[in-house]
């Protein structure tokens, strides 16, 4: 023991055996190591409850109301971008009360579409996937259709619900 | 052949930097209690860094959202008190330890040659310390918060040539706003912690490679000597576990409040008065007249203020070692009257105001 050795010459309480200081010496480490233990549980939990944010309200299926229905382009013009609460929607009127209504975010990774008037067709600038006038996918990356919208039109005011036109 | 483990551990030095730590000797006499501070303050700043970074995470610096995030946090993100209150208790905790460990320094005269560096990034590092204190005070953006910046910002105005420059920097703007809060919110969680963390490895690796100052002394050299690691370093656990559970009693028991939300005009609320520990500047700067033998009181105290960081910077310097091998120096009697000014206008503030 290095506490014992530097003080040969000094009389004292006589000292404990080797074996009784390495046992006690255990003891005092097992019950630091307990108290990490313990300290650490807590805190850990605190950890993921203050980290981990907030549910936020499902509004995948919520209907949205998109305007009225005569202000929407006609088939042959550009189809207008709606954006609300992380949704872009391309609408357009597809003749009598009938909407065409699809979503511009890029079924790749989530980056906004842009609608090319040349070619009547999307494209995804981020990864260049392109989509038809109807979502559907045709080159890139991207291998799913843009998601469709289902469109009603109630007193002349458009409501856009997730799924495909009746 | 080696495990993958072993290879990394041996490849980051690990077992040297035990090695030598295991090889440092503390010696222990009745003063080594005092040096038990020096890690108690690193363990505190352990602690403002973490709880600190977890609350940057809700916290948003503007005017307009500031207040509201602190709410929101003390509110509605789970435990969010709980680490505000941490981080809050945890400062003045470090700051109550730092000033113990200073003094300690001070009086067991830890400055003596060849440990100057180690004394001078020490006092820097207390200075840092404060300006954490005084840039996080602005942050919860409330009416007490709103006035000691401004007072704080304009106290270092009537410092000769260099003030009005100061207080345009550390303001942006020439009224506290948005401008002021961005900076000081800089200062806090970004300029002050690298300048200090980079301070403190200096400090410990220059206190590490010059030993503890009881050692040259004849009370030193003739105690029994403890190796830094294991056995000191789990004397530190200890205070380590006493400090943190001084502080848990005190962050689950006391969770501090915020104020009303800063407004500029609204006047001062009554009774509002700064934090404890810059009582000596507030109880000097109240007890005082507007000018005395007709020059401007704050630009006493500024220079007041200036003289005596200089002259703890400088200690080292002024002291003669040989006068500070035990028995009473010139620093020490300065050091007992600023020491008695300190506590007196402390208790003061706390009592009369």
């Amino acid at each position: 023991m290095k506490e014992a050795s530097s003080m040969p010459d000094q009389p004292g309480p006589e000292l404990p055996s080797p074996a009784r200081i390495s046992s006690r010496r255990h003891l005092l480490q097992a019950m630091l190591a307990g108290w990490g233990v313990i300290l650490l549980a807590p805190a850990l939990y605190i950890l993921e409850r203050y980290l981990v944010p907030a549910e936020e309200p499902d509004r995948q299926n919520e209907r949205i109301d998109a305007g009225r229905f005569d202000l929407l382009p006609g088939p042959s013009e550009p189809p207008k971008l709606y954006r609300s609460k992380g949704k872009a929607i391309y609408i357009c009127r597809n003749g009598q009360n009938q909407v065409q209504a699809i979503s511009g975010i890029c079924t790749h990774l989530g980056c906004l579409v842009e609608y090319n008037r040349e070619h009547k067709n999307f494209r995804c600038n981020c990864h260049g996937s392109e989509f038809d006038q109807n979502g559907n996918n045709l080159s890139g990356p991207a291998l799913r259709p843009l998601q469709p919208y289902r469109a009603e039109v109630i007193h002349d005011e458009v409501f856009l619900s997730p799924g495909a036109q009746l | 052949m080696k495990n993958f483990l072993e290879r990394l551990i041996d490849s980051a030095l690990i077992r040297n930097f035990f090695d030598a730590l295991s090889h440092k000797n503390i010696p222990a006499t009745r003063k080594t209690f005092w040096y038990f501070f020096g890690g108690l303050t690193l363990f505190f700043c352990v602690i403002q860094g973490i709880s600190g970074g977890l609350l940057l995470i809700y916290y948003s610096p503007t005017p307009q959202t500031a207040h509201e995030s602190i709410q929101s946090i003390l509110t509605t993100v789970p435990y969010g008190w709980l680490i505000r209150s941490i981080h809050v208790w945890s400062a003045h905790l470090l700051i109550t330890s730092l000033f113990i460990h200073f003094g300690a320094g001070f009086f067991m005269s830890a400055y003596r040659t060849p440990r100057e560096s180690v004394w001078i990034s020490g006092i820097l590092l207390l200075f840092l310390i404060l300006g954490f204190a005084f840039t996080g005070s602005l942050l919860p953006w409330d009416a007490r918060a709103y006035f000691a910046t401004q007072i704080g910002t304009e106290i270092p105005r009537s410092f000769p040539v260099l003030g009005p420059f100061v207080v345009r920097l550390l303001r942006g703007t020439s009224l506290i706003g948005a401008e002021s809060l961005k900076r000081l919110f800089a200062l806090h969680v970004t300029i002050l912690p690298v300048i200090s963390i980079l301070l403190i490895l200096f400090h410990l690796i220059v206190n590490h490679k010059h030993g503890p100052s009881i050692a040259d002394t004849a009370d030193g050299r003739n105690a029994k000597q403890i190796p830094f690691f294991p056995e000191f370093l789990l004397r530190d656990c200890i205070a380590w576990l006493t400090g943190l559970g001084i502080l848990l009693v005190l962050a689950l028991n006391l969770p501090p409040l915020v104020g009303a939300k800063a407004d500029p005009f609204v006047s001062a609320p009554a009774g509002i008065k700064p934090e404890w520990y810059f009582f000596p500047l507030y109880i000097t700067l109240r007890m005082l007249p507007g000018a005395i033998m007709g020059l401007n009181t704050e630009t006493l105290i500024n220079i007041l203020v200036a003289a005596l960081g200089f002259a703890f910077l400088l200690t080292p310097f002024i002291s003669h070692s040989s006068a500070d091998r035990g028995g009473i120096s010139f620093p020490k009697i300065a050091g007992a009257g600023i020491l008695l000014y300190l506590l007196g206008t402390t208790i003061i503030g706390w009592i009369l105001y």
